[in-house]
């Protein structure tokens, strides 16, 4: 059931035009970095940027695209795939054949999940290989990367799976586009208050805190983002204000997966009471 | 092994207000046994062979497939479903569907289906894109999927939806090789020609309602009528009395008991009127569609 389910995300238009997108990205990425001048990139003190600093610069600016282009993804995908096979029929054929609604959930939602983390490591494992290529640099953890790559997508995927069911396609991609971009939005907010201490004492950082415990859409993302990130580098600073700033504790890496998890649950029981 | 296929006992539906199937809806069918589920649109056919398969659940009572519950998946072994709607993938060929189908229910083979296509008359589209294929195709195809090999017990939801009156003697064709090969056979199809033809038992669905449930034979009436079939009919009634009425070339001879067949039958005989057959004038299954659903008595 998960082989069909995958054979059906891959056979789809939307993932030949990321694909072709994902390529022209690349392309262009390694034009730019291959033509960028080092020297002329200055830190706040005026100091020349290291090889460091550039892949830093880099790998930010470009995670930013990246992150969009994967998040989109993981919806679009994410948001189709029960509705599709329900509105289509197959749904019913599949349940009438002799596996559990435990296996047709889980078979049918985890195949969107894989193909975006799959896209998720193709693009950012070549915008980091590209740009140790032309700026060497040496990660902060690339187990920490990769193991937050699913976790990150895990909580987008559970999330528009559940209210795909709840609310339909169109209406799920939606909540889950706005909801993102509040909860990002706020984390934003979250780790520009590492570097800005007198934000701690505001209220607006406690509401942002809350959302991004509520709605840890982000928070993956930027395990991704500071494993990927040069281990020293004087712009580091500078790029708080970019939402990449200090350090994330383990649990906040854990934490998006569990709540994915508990979604999942949440999901498979609507499921299991559907009429299919 | 239980002899019962399906077993239904009380159970009842509800679509937010709606009713779909009330309360004691009690059914059983045997193994072996080909059933049409009957009743006009809305009358809650297709939510009793869903509640079976357990895609629609409940609101209460009981149902068994293979002695299993329909939650369990050990039940639908062997069960095929053909839905009223199914859009198939457009990239897909017929044998790609075939085989993503048998990753899950492993019990064919592919030159089953081969075979089962080739009857169908759709052997030959076995490679081509299902999006490049008509309706007709398709729904050829889809049959093709759920009724190849030898199934135990098939659900068909109006199999011969969109198709041309030679697809559907060859729909018709395939139900009744399933039939006679041992497989039950649940039919749910508004053209009642065809249902006659394949199907030995009825079940008629009213509003929700189980209203008969019986072989075909003994649901259909005498009509109190005999027909006669004779290219002199004039002839043959003044001979009779002048009572019948002649239609074409055959005599409708009013009976009154079913029972004074074989006595008039040996009149007609004496009559030296030629004639070439002799029937008790029963109803048809659209005679007793609408007797039963739409209440009529009266239906020639």
């Amino acid at each position: 059931m998960f082989l069909n389910a995958l054979e059906h995300m891959t056979r789809r238009k939307l993932l030949l035009i990321v694909g072709i997108l994902s390529l022209c990205y690349l392309l262009l990425f390694w034009r730019g970095i291959a033509s960028a001048d080092p020297q002329s990139l200055r830190t706040e003190s005026g100091v020349p940027a290291s090889n460091a600093d550039m892949a830093f610069a880099a790998l930010s600016i470009a995670g930013s695209m990246l992150s969009v282009m994967v998040w989109g993804l993981t919806i679009i995908l994410g948001a189709s795939i029960l509705p599709d096979e329900m509105d289509a029929g197959r749904m019913s054929i599949w349940a009438a054949l002799p596996q559990s609604r435990f296996k047709i959930y889980a078979s049918t939602t985890l195949a969107p999940l894989l193909v975006s983390v799959i896209v998720g490591y193709i693009l950012f494992g070549f915008t980091a290989l590209i740009t140790s290529f032309y700026a060497p640099f040496t990660p902060n953890s690339i187990p920490l990367a990769v193991i937050s790559m699913p976790i990150w997508l895990s909580a987008t995927w559970a999330f528009v799976i559940l209210f795909s069911m709840i609310v339909g396609k169109i209406p799920a991609m939606l909540i889950t586009f706005i909801l993102e971009g509040f909860a990002v939005g706020m984390g934003n907010m979250v780790e520009l208050a590492k570097g800005v201490p007198e934000l701690h004492e505001s209220t607006f950082y406690t509401v942002a805190r809350i959302v991004t415990f509520i709605l840890p859409f982000e928070r993956g993302y930027r395990s991704v983002q500071m494993g990927l990130l040069p281990k020293a580098s004087l712009l580091e600073e500078a790029l708080a204000f970019l939402g990449f700033g200090g350090d994330i504790p383990m649990w906040e890496v854990i934490y998006p997966l569990v709540w994915a998890s508990i979604l999942f649950f949440i999901g498979y029981r609507i499921f299991l009471r559907k009429d299919l | 092994m239980t002899n019962k296929a399906i077993s239904v006992e009380g159970i009842s539906k509800r679509f937010g207000k709606t009713k779909a199937l009330t309360e004691n809806f009690n059914i059983e069918v045997s193994r072996g046994q080909s059933l049409a589920i009957l009743g006009a649109n809305g009358a809650g056919k297709t939510t009793l062979m869903r509640a079976i398969l357990g895609l629609t659940i409940p609101d209460s009572g009981t149902i068994r497939l293979n002695g299993l519950s329909p939650i369990d998946p050990n039940s639908r072994a062997g069960v095929r479903f053909l839905p009223e709607r199914i859009s198939f993938p457009k990239w897909a060929t017929p044998l790609q569907m075939y085989r993503q189908f048998e990753r899950v229910r492993h019990e064919g083979r592919e030159i089953d289906f081969i075979h089962t296509a080739e009857g169908l008359a759709c052997g030959d589209l076995l490679n081509r894109k299902l999006g490049k294929m008509s309706k007709g195709q398709r729904q050829r195809v889809a049959v093709a999927l759920m009724t190849c090999g030898t199934p135990k017990t098939v659900f068909l939801d109006e199999p011969s939806s969109g198709l041309d009156p030679a697809g559907r003697m060859l729909v018709r064709s395939t139900v009744a090789e399933l039939v006679n090969q041992g497989s039950t056979v649940v039919l749910n199809s508004h053209l009642l020609g065809e249902v006659e033809k394949v199907c030995d038992w009825a079940a008629f669905i009213h509003k929700g309602a189980l209203v008969a449930h019986d072989r075909l034979q003994d649901l259909s009436r005498f009509k109190g009528s005999v027909l006669i079939e004779t290219p002199h009919p004039d002839q043959m009634n003044s001979f009779l009395g002048g009572s019948g009425r002649v239609k074409g070339s055959s005599l409708v001879y009013p009976l009154a008991e079913e029972i004074g067949f074989s006595a008039l039958t040996e009149q007609i005989a004496a009559s030296g009127v030629e004639f070439t057959g002799i029937q008790l004038h029963k109803e048809s299954l659209e005679d007793i569609f609408m007797r039963i659903i739409e209440g009529e008595t009266d239906v020639s």
